[in-house]
């Protein structure tokens, strides 16, 4: 078989697997009708960058940010943002982390095992700044919404914070949703992600996921899982988690899609974009802390090419290595 | 009103500002802006608007947003300001010292993200200043209404222009501009009126004029002796020089000029333009003229001495000299021989030729302002050789005779001229050309090109030493209600209207009476 015929036989395989659950829940998706006084919303979100790394040690700081949004006839009109900036050294070797303070050997032990432990261990830290900002913006603000990037679950639970966000959302009056940017759940039991399923589906609204899913996960999530579409324009449906007024979806979905209104991304809201952009700008922060790193560890008696040596990407690979060599060269001779 | 922040910029190159407007319309190009630095407030001019391109704009232009919000500064404010801004270039002009108001050039910029705020009529006190003989024009562009001065005093010690295409208000800037030299008496004003613009009324617009408002000190003479209103114009014979013919003439072949100061030298007791039609071969002889080219100078002149005004009789120019020895100011009316290129060229020469001598030889006491409108019919290139204009520009502020030039193609006007003038007063001109002519030599030549390349009618960028700094003003409505408050005042124009009042019932008592 040539890779023509291959590919064919692979792609019919393909389509016909699609519907191999019979007998999936139907659908019941209901409408979304747009708050007319949207509520104020909150956005939070987070990221991290690599900077240097020593043997099996990675130095890295990470970012959670949080901007409050009024939402009038005019437009989106953000207040002050709040911004954590942290540091964190992580290891990736027992000798190294036992010496290490209790947070760092819980993050250790939440990571075990990943492939790529360094990042993982940063990104549970990246997540726990949020999680902790998440917490102090829900205690010190009332009668808001307060958007999470990513859904309401708690992988690792000894890390999280979740339950503290929901408890002081309540307390406060606080309406609590996560929104997934891409979500590969398969909750409806069909071959293609949800996402895609709901794709075929018109218009606005939104559809909770079968309670069976919902019973796996038990434990670990700390909303109602949904899929919506929040503008009849949206190119896509997002899986959201709902903390708060579990008990009125209608009254979460209007305020929320009050929100996703923007011309920009309709159907996202646009707050969790500046939320994100205002996280990634921790990137444009590595300059200066490169020179603090170069600067420091002369001081320390490291010499220059072993300090620079160490310079590493976002993601944590050094900057000089191997593969990077490769990928460029395949780039370069395509 | 904050409108931005510094984002970069350079001394050379002006300050580049992100604006928060939501709509970028609000600015124009040479509206006045203040950036508040450290130890500075820099007034600058906004030189450009920008749009920048934007990813994010090229991916959703095009889109159809039905209810959703369309993005937009005012609709979209992220954590820097709107997420679709625009930019200005600003080009500091002067540098206002924020404790002491001192003013200085512009040697410096202000930090990253210095605001950048409309300017206010406080921060414009602070630069403009009011003199004894100052005078407003109209008022600045760009902020609540304030009536830029212009000082007369140092505007007339030196040449000045009016620059602008037609229909931009050249004329009527003029008539401010004099009436503003005849409100404050800082000299005389004598005025080329080629079509009848500065009289009493307007023969093209009907607007009132020079004598409308002064009355008893504006004398009009007029080379069309049709006009019964004015005092005829009489150019004695016995005046004219070779030079005069020369440029009157026009193209001239080399052995017509050679004739021409031949016949000059032994005209014994004649007039020169007598001389020419009495001159024969026989009597100069074959050595110094040639039977044909005597021939075509004398029917050449025919045109000459068919015009009304050259006539033996009382010669206007030492009346017209001795009216601005008492002060008064004069309009040169030229009728309808205003598109007689022979004829004004002939005329104006021959007055320049007499002024130049009368300032630089004798002296007068008395400045006398000397407007040409459409002044490169006097200093075109190729004319400016033959007239005495070029050297009125180059020599005589010195000797108290200025000249101002109006002009709609300062292309047209002659270079060395052009280099003379400390002061320009710029309106709408669309030809690349002209706009480079019209600015040529000015500091921060670019922005200024571009400003006058955009400006409307009746809107002036006023450049030279008789302002602060270089400003764009909104010329005020040329209407009896401002001219009064603005310019002459009220008080005199009761009088002036008072005595005209008085004399008009003193026609109606005699026509009853008689
Ligand atoms: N400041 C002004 N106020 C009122 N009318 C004006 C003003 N400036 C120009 N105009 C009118 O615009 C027209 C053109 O003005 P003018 O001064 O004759 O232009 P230019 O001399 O440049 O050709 C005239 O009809 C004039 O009355
Ligand atoms: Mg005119």
């Amino acid at each position: 078989m040539t890779v023509r015929e291959e590919l064919r036989a692979e792609l019919s395989r393909m389509i016909r697997y699609r519907e191999t659950r019979p007998g999936a829940t139907s659908l019941e998706v209901r409408s979304i009708r747009p708050a007319e006084t949207p509520l104020d919303l909150v956005a939070i979100d987070g990221s991290y960058t690599f900077l240097w790394n020593l043997g099996s040690m990675w130095l890295a700081v990470a970012r959670a940010a949080a901007i409050p949004y009024a939402l009038t006839e005019r437009g989106f009109h953000p207040r002050r943002p709040e911004i954590v900036d942290r540091a964190i050294m992580v290891s990736t070797w027992d000798d190294i982390v036992a010496k290490q303070d209790e947070f760092h050997q819980r993050l250790f032990e939440a990571t075990r095992g990943s492939a790529e432990q360094h990042k993982d261990m940063v990104n549970e830290f990246r997540k726990h700044l949020e999680g902790e900002l998440a917490v102090k913006v829900a205690r010190e603000t009332e009668g808001v919404v307060i958007a999470l990037d990513g859904s309401l679950a708690a992988v690792p639970k000894e890390l999280d914070h979740l339950e503290e966000v929901v408890g002081a959302c309540e307390a406060n009056g606080n309406t609590l949703v996560g929104v997934s940017k891409d979500s590969l759940l398969h909750a409806f039991g069909r071959a293609m992600p949800d996402e895609q399923v709901l794709q075929s589906y018109a218009g606005m609204g939104y559809v909770r996921v079968p309670k069976d899913f919902e019973q796996r996960q038990r434990g670990l999530l700390y909303g109602d899982v949904y899929f919506a579409r929040l503008h009849p324009q949206s190119p896509k449906w997002f899986r959201v988690d709902i903390g708060t007024y579990k008990d009125d979806p209608d009254f979460v979905f209007s305020h929320l899609a009050a929100h996703a209104r923007s011309g920009i991304s309709p159907g996202y809201p646009f707050p969790l974009i500046e939320a994100h952009r205002l996280a990634v700008l921790v990137r444009q922060i590595r300059e200066p802390l490169e020179e603090e790193i170069l600067k420091e560890c002369g001081r320390l008696g490291l010499r220059v090419h072993e300090v620079v040596a160490g310079l590493t990407r976002v993601e944590g690979r050094r900057r000089g290595a191997f593969h990077e060599f490769l990928d460029q060269l395949a780039r370069d001779v395509k | 009103m904050k409108i931005g922040e510094v984002v970069a910029g350079s001394v050379l190159g002006g300050l580049e500002v992100k604006l928060q407007l939501d709509n970028p319309e609000e600015l124009r190009i040479g509206y006045p802006v203040i950036v508040e630095g450290k130890t500075y407030d820099f007034y600058c001019l906004v030189e450009d608007i920008v749009n920048q391109q934007l990813d994010i704009a090229e991916r959703l232009a095009g889109s159809d947003y039905k209810d959703a919000l369309v993005p937009g500064a005012g609709t979209h404010e992220g954590y820097g300001g709107p997420i679709f801004y625009s930019k200005t270039l600003l080009r500091p002009i002067q540098l206002i010292e924020k404790e002491s108001g001192e003013l200085s050039q512009p040697q410096t910029i202000p930090p990253y993200f210095s605001e950048a705020r409309h300017a206010a009529r406080a921060d414009v006190e602070h630069i403009y200043e009011i003199t004894e003989t100052s005078v407003p024009l109209g008022t600045i562009r760009g902020i609540e209404p304030y009536y830029v001065h212009i000082d007369f005093t140092r505007l007339t010690e030196k040449p000045f222009a009016i620059f602008g295409r037609t229909g931009a208000g050249k004329s009527i800037l003029n008539k401010l501009i004099c009436l503003s030299v005849l409100t404050k008496d800082v000299g005389s004003v004598l005025i080329f009126d080629m079509v009848g613009e500065y009289g009493v009324y307007s023969r093209a617009d009907n607007t009132k004029g020079l004598k409308y408002y002064f009355p008893e000190r504006v004398e009009i003479f007029s080379i069309d002796p049709k006009n019964q209103e004015a005092r005829p114009f009489i150019i004695d014979p016995r005046e004219i020089q070779p030079e005069d013919l020369i440029v009157a003439l026009q193209d001239l072949r080399p052995a017509m000029v050679d004739t021409i100061y031949a016949i000059h030298q032994r005209r014994g007791e004649k007039d020169l333009v007598t001389a020419i039609q009495d001159a024969t071969v026989e009597q100069l002889g074959e050595a110094l003229v040639h039977e044909m080219s005597l021939n075509a100078l004398k029917r050449r002149m025919a045109r000459l001495t068919r015009l009304p005004f050259l006539r033996e009789g009382k010669d206007a120019f030492p009346q017209m000299m001795s009216l601005v020895r008492q002060g008064k100011s004069i309009v040169l009316d030229f009728g309808e021989f205003g598109g007689d290129r022979s004829v004004y060229l002939f005329i104006a020469n021959v007055l320049a030729h007499r002024l130049y001598d009368l300032y630089t030889e004798k002296g007068e006491d008395r400045r006398l302002v000397v407007f040409l409108e459409e002044a490169h019919k006097f200093l075109d290139p190729e004319v400016a050789p033959y007239t005495r204009f070029s050297q009125l520009a180059r020599e005589t502020r010195k000797f108290n005779l200025i000249l101002a030039l109006v002009d709609q193609r300062p292309t047209r006007v002659d270079q060395e001229v052009r280099s003379q003038l400390a002061n320009r007063f710029v309106l709408s001109l669309k030809e690349q050309a002209d706009v480079q002519s019209a600015l040529a030599g000015v500091q921060d030549v670019g922005m200024w090109e571009k400003i006058v390349g955009t400006i409307p009618p009746r809107v002036v960028a006023v450049i030279g030493d008789a302002i602060r700094v270089p400003t764009v003003i909104d010329i005020m409505t040329y209407d009896d209600a401002n001219v009064h408050e603005h310019v002459v005042g009220r008080a005199k124009v009761t009088e002036a209207e008072l005595e005209r009042l008085a004399r008009k019932a003193d026609d109606i008592f005699r026509t009853g009476a008689g």
